[in-house]
């Protein structure tokens, strides 16, 4: 197995696991909390990478990463560089793709809080922030830990926006699953199968792990 | 540490679903407000409104002068209101121990000063045994002591109780509802308390505003609203009753002696209410129980009460006449149009009122000195 692949993937899928976590928590709480109509437009949005084809984001990033858009343009002026085929445009296309897989799991642990805890802490002088800290995240600990495996997992199984933005570039772009495909294309089906046995064994494992997790901790939160 | 709190008055005109109502808390004339009225009334919607829990659809809110709710919108969240809330099923937060929960409104606070805070509001709560409990090992009474605890801990301008004895047992009920009002005299922290629950009005209110429909119907002391309803829907709601101070003078088996304005009478004693001899206390008496005779006739009986009186008002009221007695306190009576026209009675006419000591309902109520 490339174990070269094998670093880049967990690198990827760790960064976009931990900004997806800090993106993820205001955004869901401000989806389960505000009274505005329009959040549901901004959960629909948020839940798009689940149905939209991967060539579609694909597409459309590599546009926005483009000389001819603006943020391509301004990243260019800051770094020098391009977003396209390289890790940094790769872990973004990765946030924007797992997104929901972060902010559903919290969305719905963050709803089940008692409303009356929430208005507690606010009655009680603490802010927003404070209050989301304190007391709607230690409660939310099971669907927490469901979003970042979630995500973790699900950027680790990517395909088709990586090979759209990053291409297949040794060391900075390419991926273990598409190590897989690479394989195939080389008739390579001994190390194609190899790397897919490890994918599977993986995603089971870490399937099972999270239904594990939280089944225990259901058990422990509710009282 | 008891906080003298400075008094403070709200105004409010409050416009939210059915509710439109205008009230005023003003604390120099009475430290604890109740707002009553049926389930449904709008109760709960007026004080989470205070709170600035929920914001209004049209009116305003000011404290002290500062603008809290301007219409739709909320001016000053409910964090920087300083008021405490005392939820309807105590809303202690589950992952926490008790002492973080009562701590908790206290970021601002030093570590020691904080310390001391949370011993002092755990001991005016009457749960310092709690201290080293989980959360979830509480029993629901003990559970509302440490809600208390948590919303006095930081000192509040003014406390904010939404039916919050109303899932407890009958007991834990009386006396939490007399310690809660103790403490708010001896702290001086003005309350606004909401209840169904004619008892509870009775024995914490100074000022009791009732609530029907979304609209404020009455305002007045606990005994001017009970003895003397506004109109007809108040009374629907308040039922028709004496409500009068009295002092528990003895106890013998099962009954106890009150003294009510220099006038001895009999109770039947309540199992929920603990008594001794001395406790200030309410009597209640509902019109219906009590029944006339001409002439005057004083013979206290271990069960039955006999007061002589004097007739001060006669009135139609539907099917029945009301006739207001002086016997040595107010002291109305229903009786039948003709055991009216029976026994002659006209504005002055010496009567024989009765009425038994199961009748009379006696709910303790510290009386709220300096006010």
């Amino acid at each position: 197995m490339d174990t070269e692949a094998l670093w880049l993937t967990v690198r990827l899928s760790f960064l976009t696991t931990v900004i997806l976590l800090i993106i993820a928590v205001p955004l869901a709480a401000w989806l389960a909390f505000s009274r505005r109509r329009w959040t549901t437009a901004i959960e629909a949005i948020v839940a798009l990478p689940l149905v939209l084809p991967p060539t579609v984001l694909g597409y459309y990033l590599l546009v926005a990463f483009g000389n001819q858009s603006p943020v391509g343009r301004l990243w260019q002026d800051w770094t020098g560089s391009t977003l396209a085929f390289t890790f940094n445009g790769l872990l973004i296309a990765s946030v924007l793709y797992s997104l929901p897989f972060a902010v559903q799991p919290m969305l719905a642990a963050f709803s089940g809080v008692d409303r009356s805890l929430i208005e507690a802490s606010a009655v009680l002088g603490r802010s927003w922030p404070a209050t989301v800290l304190r007391v709607v995240m230690p409660l939310s600990i099971a669907g927490m830990a469901t979003a970042a495996v979630l995500s973790f997992a699900h950027t680790v199984g990517e395909f088709g926006v990586v090979l759209m933005v990053g291409g297949n570039i040794a060391g900075e772009t390419r991926t273990l699953s598409i190590d897989v495909y690479d394989s195939v294309q080389a008739f390579d089906y001994a190390a194609a199968g190899r790397t897919s046995l490890f994918l599977l064994t993986f995603s089971f494992v870490v399937l099972l792990a999270t239904y594990m997790l939280q089944r225990r901790r259901m058990n422990w939160v509710r009282v | 540490m008891n906080g003298i709190q400075s008094p403070i008055v709200v105004e409010a005109i409050i416009k939210r679903h059915i509710v439109d109502a205008d009230i005023t808390i003003d604390a120099q004339s009475a430290l604890i407000t109740v707002l009553f009225g049926p389930s449904g009334s709008g109760k709960t919607t007026i004080l989470r409104a205070l709170a600035g829990l929920d914001p209004l659809d049209a009116g305003r809110i000011t404290c002290d002068g500062a603008l809290w709710n301007d219409n739709r919108r909320i001016v000053v969240p409910p964090r920087q209101r300083e008021v405490g809330f005392l939820f309807q099923a105590h809303a202690l937060f589950p992952h926490l121990d008790v002492k973080a929960n009562v701590a908790y409104g206290l970021r601002r606070h030093q570590r020691d000063d904080r310390d001391a805070r949370v011993t002092w509001a755990l001991e005016s709560s009457g749960a310092t045994h709690l201290n080293d409990r989980h959360v979830r090992d509480l029993s629901g009474g003990e559970a509302q002591r440490i809600a208390l605890a948590r919303s006095i801990a930081p000192q509040p301008r003014l406390l904010m109780l939404d039916e919050p004895f109303s899932s407890l047992d009958a007991p834990t009920r009386v006396r939490l509802r007399t310690d809660v009002r103790a403490l708010a005299i001896a702290t001086q922290t003005p309350a606004i308390v909401v209840t169904h629950d004619r008892a509870e009005a009775l024995a914490m209110a100074d000022r009791v505003c009732v609530i029907v429909d979304g609209h404020i119907r009455q305002v007045g002391t606990p005994e001017e609203v009970f003895d003397r309803p506004a109109d007809s829907s108040v009374a629907t709601v308040v039922g028709v009753e004496t409500a009068v101070p009295g002092q528990i003078s003895g106890l013998r088996d099962g009954v106890a002696d009150v003294l009510v304005q220099g006038v001895h009478i009999v109770a039947t004693r309540d199992d929920d209410s603990p008594l001794s001899v001395g406790d200030e206390v309410l009597v209640c008496i509902r019109a219906e129980d009590v029944s006339l005779s001409v002439g005057a006739e004083n013979a206290l009986s271990s069960q039955r009460n006999r007061l002589p009186g004097r007739v001060t008002g006669i009135a139609q009221e539907g099917p029945l006449v009301r006739v207001d007695i002086d016997a040595g306190f107010g002291l109305p009576a229903y009786i039948t149009r003709p055991a009216r026209e029976d026994l002659e009675l006209s504005i002055g006419s010496v009567v024989t009122a009765s009425f038994k000591g199961q009748a009379v309902h006696l709910i303790p109520r510290t009386l709220s000195h300096g006010h």
